[in-house]
């Protein structure tokens, strides 16, 4: 047991946390939110270069290898930064169902691009406004002339404008679910752009008779895209815990700066008291979080500990970001200041690949007892 | 970093997980019932024949040398089986660890293998009618005589002194400091003291904490514990943060959170499906503070004294504790609220109902508890 960071993982955050501070500083986030991709995609390649989208990608894969661990580590400081999660959308997803779910063939002219940031896989297998675990398709698959013919709509798809390809689910006559990788530009295809709290661009897609070769059909079964779906939520919980506490150094740096009744209003136990709960709950996720990470690179899949540290992480994204908001007072929520990009993105990263309801109900479902689980 | 427990640490968790699974028996519970307390001395003496009274400490004085995380391990598997371990815990850590931060090479000789035999019990009296809260604002008087002390005052809410052999006090040594933290100091005084007298206060728990009332105690010299004049300094540093860490209630809330689980899996009752949702969210939360728990053992196990983590794992337990019990009583209904070990969940539902504030106050309220992550662990200012 050891809770520290070792060299290799020092060395990865630091440096990960200057170039987010060089790269990526807010000031550009506000931009990526103006101009869309074109402001973050050269960032995204920068990623590439230096090896940060293979992190947890085997190296005999072309991965940069390191652990599930790291990943997550690294995640906390892209949270921090509040970089937009393409790297969850396209890697630890799409990269990793293509890893563990693909065909040699189907990874060799992909994966390395994929990890280069210079192509981007966007999962599409949201068949309303809530995931689910059920292979509940909304995407008829027709077997015609040795091809696969979709139909059907898909809602919310991350990256739809920047993907060369699409990562679908579709439901066979016989019942069966199998996913599939989709040329973005095929026939067929149409999307409409939405635009969510965050500034941030989804689209609602429509598939009419589109057909794709059978070689792009991943061979694996639904339930390993579901031990996929559980790593990357413990990214997407690292994701949210960075920047969990990002806004709460935030919020205290502000409540000792800020003076209202001739003292800092941080000197008011009112306010220490609402940032000292945002301090356990800043805690309280990063321990889970990183526990499930380092659980789920040594030890394999765990669908409790991930669904538990995508909850606690995603609720005190959302509790601190509020307390932060609520620090700052009226400046809390004018677009001038920062803070209220923090808050902006809580619910989303609470609904990153699978929602709340949903891990509860994960967890419900077990017949578990955590007292003798270790 | 990384999580796994070693081979020892896993045998260690069996050990007592048999242990406590054979020995804490509804006889025990049926025994301190009757005599209306929380301590019972032969299952004391059994924790103590083991080895796990004082686990902790070094070997030359009678403990078995092993880290926080042994400590930690084993609380959790007693509190999972509701074992009665205050007592152990007042001895062991606030009293005994106290001896090992600032005490005399002669008190650690006399005190930490008797209480490791268990054949010496302590308990610590900090608070008083006029200092809860504010415990600087303490006025039990010590006046030194020849060579001796002698206390005057009155302590309040201690828990378990009717039966201990020793109460560690804080007491006003020097009415002229510049300061009320200045000028504190602590004494390790014989509960047989002549001019001590002790009254029990009655909590809703069911159990008693104590008042009592020091009148011309004599207290030997040597039983000065820590420099003069600086107690407070010293159970700011070490004591209460020792007293905070160590009453982490994470093995009661993982055997809570597993017995409501078992309530309402499986049921498919209106009032089943209401509630197994929070529940959900509660034991994610639960596993969550158990991790947070195991750092805060990992990094006293490194030397450090991590001040405001160990006031967030006792604020957060409490806070746990109670939500989870308040979400007991919706799933029970009104058979959460029926006192006895034939109610279910062995009553411990109802029985923390009642008594939930000894967990949120004991050791210090969760206001004071947030003043100190606000101020010691963000650096926010005092308000004065």
């Amino acid at each position: 047991m050891n809770f520290e960071l070792n060299d290799e993982q020092r060395m990865l955050t630091d440096s990960a946390r200057r170039f987010f501070e060089r790269e990526f500083p807010l000031k550009r986030l506000r931009e990526f939110e103006v101009r869309g991709w074109d402001a973050f995609l050269p960032v995204y390649q920068q990623m590439g270069e230096l090896g940060w989208l293979g992190i947890g990608v085997p190296e005999d894969a072309g991965g940069a290898g390191g652990s599930w661990l790291d990943l997550e580590l690294f995640a906390e400081e892209a949270g921090r930064a509040l970089v937009p999660t393409l790297q969850i959308t396209s890697i630890a997803l799409a990269g990793q169902a293509l890893v563990a779910m693909g065909t040699s063939a189907q990874r060799q002219h992909r994966l390395a691009e994929l990890l280069a940031g210079r192509r981007v896989i966007a999962p599409a297998l949201l068949n309303d406004s809530h995931a689910s675990r059920e292979p509940t398709s909304g995407l008829r698959a027709t077997a015609s002339d040795g091809r696969v013919v979709l139909d059907g709509k898909l809602r919310h798809v991350d990256a739809f404008a920047i993907a060369a390809e699409l990562l679908v689910a579709a439901r066979a006559d016989d019942g069966s679910v199998t996913l599939h990788l989709l040329d973005r530009s095929a026939d067929g295809i149409s999307a409409s752009e939405t635009t969510l709290t965050s500034l941030e661009r989804r689209h609602d897609v429509e598939l009419r008779g589109v057909a794709c070769s059978a070689d792009a059909t991943l061979p694996g079964d639904w339930g390993a895209w579901l031990r996929i779906a559980d790593g990357a939520k413990i990214i997407a919980a690292g994701w949210a815990v960075g920047a969990t506490r990002a806004a709460l150094e935030r919020a205290v740096a502000y409540a000792k700066e800020r003076y209202q009744f001739d003292r800092p209003i941080g000197s008011f136990q009112a306010v220490q008291h609402r940032l000292a709960d945002a301090a356990i709950l800043t805690e309280q996720a990063t321990a889970i979080t990183r526990f499930a990470a380092w659980q789920h690179g040594e030890h394999g899949h765990h669908d409790r500990e991930a669904a538990m540290a995508k909850l606690v992480a995603g609720r005190a994204m959302r509790l601190v970001s509020n307390a932060a908001v609520l620090t700052h007072g009226g400046y809390g929520f004018m677009e001038e200041f920062d803070i209220q990009l923090y808050v902006r993105r809580a619910k989303q990263y609470e609904y990153l690949i699978e929602d709340p309801t949903l891990q509860r109900e994960l967890i419900a479902a077990q017949d578990c007892e955590d007292g003798i689980r270790i | 970093m990384e999580f796994e427990f070693s081979e020892r640490h896993r045998q260690f968790r069996a050990e007592v997980r048999d242990f406590a699974r054979a020995e804490v028996t509804p006889e025990l519970f049926a025994d301190m019932e009757r005599r209306g307390s929380e301590f019972h001395a032969g299952f004391h003496a059994k924790l103590a024949a083991r080895g796990w009274v004082g686990m902790q400490w070094p070997r030359e004085y009678g403990g078995q040398g092993l880290d926080n995380l042994h400590v930690s391990i084993f609380n959790e598997e007693m509190e999972y089986r509701f074992a009665p371990l205050t007592r152990s815990r007042t001895s062991v850590v606030f009293v005994g660890q106290s001896i090992i931060a600032f005490g005399s090479e002669e008190q650690k000789r006399y005190f930490l293998p008797r209480i490791a035999r268990g054949e010496l019990t302590g308990v610590w009296a900090l608070t008083e009618p006029g200092a809860g809260s504010d415990a600087a604002a303490i006025r039990l008087r010590a006046t030194e005589s020849g060579g001796d002390w002698i206390l005057d005052g009155e302590k309040i809410f201690t828990s378990g002194a009717q039966e201990a052999d020793y109460v560690m006090v804080a007491a006003r040594s020097d009415a002229n400091a510049r300061s009320k933290y200045h000028g504190i100091s602590l004494f390790l005084v014989p509960m047989s003291s002549p001019g001590l007298t002790v009254r029990p206060i009655r909590t809703t728990g069911g159990w008693s904490v104590n008042q009592e009332i020091f009148e011309g105690v004599r207290v030997p010299g040597w039983l000065l514990l820590g420099e003069k004049n600086k107690g407070w300094q010293n159970i700011t540093r070490y004591t209460l943060n020792f007293e905070r860490a160590g009453i982490a209630r994470t093995g009661l809330l993982l055997r809570l959170g597993d017995e409501l689980g078992r309530l309402l899996h499986g049921s498919s009752s209106a009032s089943a499906l209401q509630w197994r949702h929070a529940l959900a969210e509660l034991r994610a939360e639960i596993v969550a503070a158990r991790w947070l728990g195991y750092r805060v053992a990992w990094l006293y196990d490194q030397g450090q004294v991590p001040t405001a983590e160990s006031s967030m794992i006792k604020v957060l337990t409490a806070d746990l504790l109670e939500r989870t019990v308040n979400l007991g009583t919706d799933i029970l209904g009104w058979a959460g609220m029926l006192r006895g070990r034939q109610a279910p969940v062995e009553g411990r539902i109802e029985f923390f109902l009642r008594s939930i504030w000894f967990h949120l106050v004991g050791g210090g309220t969760p206001d004071i508890q947030r003043n100190i992550i606000a101020q010691w662990g963000l650096g926010l200012p005092r308000e004065n």
